[in-house]
């Protein structure tokens, strides 16, 4: 969080304040992402492509700070780590897929939600992750992954 | 993966200070509120503060609106299906407990990351729970989550 952000946000608020539904519903206020939090989502979107689809981890540096604080535990700290993580998809899973859900940014947070695919013609994984920011680039990373099951209690699907 | 409903909801037990903010009625009057972010962050941990730290069902009612869509494949569709789970949650876990560690709002979509202990001795569960706000009340729900492993490639922990 940082007050600059806060002061731009609430300016964009007066600027953008529309009211939204049928008289009969309370109004709403539009609120858009300020441009750093546009940047940061692209920044989430880049470093999925690098390495996912890319594979390249060197590109994937270019969206990491100087530290990379890494919470999923099945990838090792730090750059190094990615490294490692990366070159196991290559060598075990190089059909892996992704396609982004939603993502959504509020100051220094972003939160991508995921279609993963191993292969093309399996259910997949829901995959949310959760990116925190400093000055632009991404410095820790929290994962969440549950497989989609064959069957579900509604029809909605899980995404 | 887990397949147990249980496992999938978290509550917001103690990190809960977040300083009211107007209602969406009250918006367009008052200029100095940042509107849709915060209100519907605040909502959301209400909800989950109501849900599943007090496990009291009929005041988490009263946030969930009539057309509430689940997406969680082990939980039925719904209002009554949001009911039906909680009735089961109440009964099979009096010991329950989970903390809201994050939570990031924008444009109508919070998402929060839980740490989830069905029972008090368990490592537990990492979730990201994602909704979406419409006209005040909760009108979607999403997640995915998955254990606590024994073990982890870093020292950070998973959440």
């Amino acid at each position: 969080m940082n007050f600059s952000t806060s002061i731009r946000r609430a300016a964009m608020v007066l600027l953008l304040a529309i009211p939204l539904g049928s008289a009969a519903e309370p109004s709403r206020a539009v609120v858009l992402n300020t441009a750093s939090e546009e940047a940061n989502k692209q920044a989430a979107r880049n470093l999925y492509h690098a390495i996912f689809t890319a594979r390249d981890v060197e590109l994937a540096k270019r969206f990491l700070g100087p530290e990379y604080i890494q919470h999923a535990p099945d990838v090792a700290d730090g750059k190094a780590g990615l490294a490692i993580a990366i070159a196991e998809i290559v060598k075990d899973t190089p059909q892996i897929s992704y396609e982004i859900k939603h993502i959504l940014a509020e100051d220094d947070m972003v939160t991508v939600m995921a279609h993963l695919r191993v292969t093309p013609d399996s259910r997949g994984m829901a995959l949310f992750n959760i990116y925190r920011f400093d000055a632009g680039k991404i410095v820790e990373h929290w994962e969440t992954l549950q497989e989609i099951p064959e069957r579900s209690a509604n029809g909605n699907g899980m995404f | 993966m887990q397949s147990n409903p249980f496992l999938r909801y978290g509550l917001a037990a103690g990190l809960l200070t977040f300083a009211s903010v107007a209602t969406a009625s009250d918006a367009m009057s008052s200029a100095t509120e940042t509107v849709s972010y915060d209100s519907d962050k605040t909502l959301v941990l209400d909800f989950h503060e109501a849900a599943f730290a007090c496990l009291d069902l009929r005041e988490a009612h009263k946030y969930l609106s009539a057309s509430f869509i689940q997406h969680d494949p082990a939980v039925e569709d719904g209002v009554a299906g949001f009911a039906k789970f909680h009735a089961s949650l109440r009964s099979a876990y009096p010991r329950y407990s989970s903390e809201v560690r994050r939570a990031i709002s924008s444009g109508g979509l919070v998402t929060i990351h839980v740490l989830q202990r069905l029972n008090p001795w368990e490592r537990g569960d990492v979730q990201v729970h994602m909704y979406r706000v419409v006209g005040g009340k909760i009108a979607e729900h999403w997640v995915a989550g998955n254990p606590i492993p024994a073990t982890s490639l870093n020292a950070n922990g998973l959440i």
